[in-house]
């Protein structure tokens, strides 16, 4: 048990790949002397990848490597890599000088029959070999799957993968077996396939989707045995040069945070939020239809704007002529911002238009205007399709892309559903907000009315409540609700509450007087009563001493008395002090 | 249990047999030892054939396991009669092993 404790505590050695991105994602690159499995469907990249790795670690870091091929011959490995400008080197060929990849071609031969079970000793026993007469440091199994379904059988399967790992480890290789497994859901893998990732210590899984003619490729690490890493999906682009993955998390770290506040334009909205919202942080109002999501929305470019700064306003929904006409209906001029070049409204049609092409839109507005605030009205929109993914991280690389540049970016979203049930649902989104507010209907005696609640804001102390959220002549602004036996009060409920509330606070003070009043009263008459009475004790007291003081006079007399009758009648002394003491 | 690293057949020169096999095994691997015996018991059966069979152990001459390309173990050459084929596998099946070797 200490043995195993203090392996795990050891700080995990990472061997860098070169593949620009991916060693930011590991913090590092490959785990040293261990396997990395790389899975993923047909045309995933996972060759790429693999052999990127090891043209990486010999160009940069000097590391000589043995490519192990199942599926594909050395000609056509050659060939795929000359197209990223990579040398390979045949195995058995002519030593080259400096640091090489060699190939070893493991293809089973054609003309092969099987008569009963065999094992993988041949195979790491001709490596060892290839290794030995050119030093390695790093190894690829390319299409490992391969040359296991010839084993036919999982158990076998099992032991030959076992072993394959222990003679990596044993050779400290560090390791890269390719396979095309179906592995979206590390947990839910079925046990004919289970090995592989078990006894890989760290699972990379590549993704392709297509969504019509454009295809999106991701890649993601599901496990990094006892080290840290991105466990999101980071999208991937295979170009001339290779395989480049995008990895956000780093650039997020380095974001200028500011601490700057700057006021929403709802003044009990900026109270809600301790001051308003972050400059440069992200917000999200979602809501149903009609809610007055994007009248929130143009309250905080109305105040943006009348504090001198610009905004880009792209409207997935209505055409920019439209906003600007519903907005001045609940007292919000825009129209003065548009005219005087501090707003731009664009309008973009999802679904028309692909995610490169809005970003490619977005971006140069961005950039042009070089605004304060960014509105996308609805993000939804991006998110709603019948395909899901089609804009894959449009939002995120939008909000990052905003928040790099210290500017504000406000979305609405549509939701439906209840608060509860969206945090799953709409993930995506929710979680690169900063600031997420929720507006929702709620109906009382035949009355509907707006409601906020802030769900979460980073780095704020936030108001919880229930607020409600009226449209006026000159804008929005916000109302307190009533809790009344945990229901919230709004609109006329709210308004009679209140009545209510001031009758009752008038009966209440008079009650109060009125009692206060008997009160004193009936303390005086005590006090009074008090006061009598402490005069009857001092007069009993004296009385009590004057017939005292009486009595012991009398009692002297009468003793001086009898003394002298005795002395008269010449009684002795020891008479005369008996009847002195009785 | 030792493996001898060259069995030839008694009495047959090599360099004239019309049979020449070779067994590349791993030592002490289950599926090894079954091949090597299950070899033994189809050259014995072929009364009368001069047969030349080596029996190579990848982990003693991992060079020759190279050479040869092995990647699974036991893996059964036929260098003559015939063109050099492959059978992989414990040799289990009697049969196919008397047919590959007669080629």
């Amino acid at each position: 048990m200490p043995k195993r404790a203090s392996r795990e505590s050891r700080a995990v050695s990472k061997a860098p790949t070169g593949i620009p991105g991916f060693d930011e994602i590991t913090h590092g690159g490959l785990p040293r002397g261990s396997v990395t499995l790389v899975s993923g469907g047909p045309g995933s990249g996972k060759t790429i990848f693999a052999m990127q790795s090891l043209v990486g670690a010999a160009r940069n870091f000097g590391e000589s490597s043995l490519f192990v091929s199942f599926e594909e011959g050395p000609d056509e490995l050659i060939k795929s890599a000359g197209n990223f400008g990579w040398t390979l080197t045949v195995a058995g060929a002519e030593r080259g000088r400096g640091p090489s990849v060699t190939l070893f071609d493991g293809r089973p031969p054609e003309d092969m029959t099987q008569s009963g079970e065999f094992d993988l000793n041949g195979l790491l026993a001709s490596l060892q070999e290839a290794i030995k007469q050119r030093p390695a440091t790093r190894i690829v199994f390319d299409a490992l799957d391969v040359l296991l379904g010839s084993l036919d059988d999982p158990k076998s399967e099992r032991r030959e993968v076992y072993r394959i790992i222990n003679w990596v480890r044993r050779l400290g290789l560090t390791a890269i077996i390719t396979a095309k497994l179906d592995l979206d859901d590390l947990e839910a893998i079925a046990p004919r396939q289970s090995h592989l990732p078990y006894l890989s210590a760290s699972v990379v899984l590549l993704r392709n989707r297509l969504h019509g003619s454009s295809l999106t490729r991701t890649l993601r690490v599901a496990k990094y045995r006892g080290t840290a890493h991105s466990p999101n999906e980071h999208p991937l682009v295979i170009s001339e040069s290779g395989i480049e993955v995008s990895s956000d998390d780093s650039r997020i770290l380095a974001y200028p945070v500011s601490n700057q506040r700057v006021s929403s334009g709802v003044k009990r909205l900026d109270a809600m939020l301790g001051g308003g919202y972050y400059r440069g942080s992200s917000v999200l109002v979602s809501g149903p239809p009609g809610t007055a999501k994007t009248t929130l929305a143009g309250a905080f470019i109305d105040a943006a704007c009348a504090r001198g700064e610009r905004a880009l306003f792209v409207s997935f929904d209505e055409a920019p002529d439209q906003i600007l006409r519903n907005l001045r209906s609940v007292g919000l001029r825009l129209d003065r911002h548009a005219r005087s070049g501090r707003l731009k409204v664009i309008a973009l049609r999802a679904g028309v238009i692909d995610a490169e092409e809005i970003w490619r839109i977005i971006r140069q507005n961005l950039a042009g205007l070089a605004p304060n605030m960014f509105v996308i009205d609805p993000v939804s929109a991006l998110t709603e399709e019948e395909e899901p993914d089609r804009y894959g991280n449009l939002i995120q690389r939008m909000v990052e892309f905003a928040k790099e540049r210290k500017i504000t970016t406000v979305m609405t979203t549509l939701m439906d559903r209840n608060v509860s049930t969206i945090e799953t649902t709409r993930s995506q989104v929710s979680t690169i907000a900063d600031t997420w507010m929720h507006l929702s209907f709620a109906d009382r005696g035949g009355e509907r009315n707006r409601t906020l609640t802030i769900i979460k804001s980073r780095g704020t102390r936030h108001s919880n409540q229930v607020r409600e959220l009226v449209l006026g002549e000159r804008g929005i602004t916000l109302a307190d609700v009533y809790s009344a036996g945990g229901e919230v009060l709004l609109g006329t409920a709210r308004f009679e509450k209140e009545q209510q509330e001031v009758t009752a606070e008038t009966l209440r003070i008079s009650d109060f007087e009125r009692q206060k009043g008997e009160l004193v009263n009936e303390l005086e008459r005590i006090s009074n009563n008090v006061k009598q009475q402490q005069a009857e004790i001092k007069l009993r007291r004296r009385e009590l001493e004057g017939l005292q003081a009486a009595e012991a006079l009398r009692g002297t007399v009468r003793t001086q008395q009898k003394t002298s009758v005795m002395r008269r009648r010449g009684a002795d002394a020891i008479a005369a002090r008996r009847a002195s003491a009785g | 249990m030792s493996l001898p690293k060259t069995n030839g057949s008694p009495g047959g020169p090599p360099a004239t047999s019309s049979l020449i096999l070779r067994l590349y095994i791993a030592h002490g691997a289950r599926t090894s030892i079954a091949a090597v015996a299950n070899l033994k018991g189809a050259v014995a059966d072929c009364q009368g054939e001069a047969a030349e069979v080596e029996i190579i152990d990848v982990y003693k001459a991992p060079k020759r396991a190279l050479a040869d390309r092995i990647l699974v173990t036991p893996t059964l050459l036929r260098i003559r009669p015939d063109n050099v084929a492959i059978m992989i596998g414990d040799l289990a099946d009697r049969q196919m092993l008397a047919q590959f070797i007669e080629g």
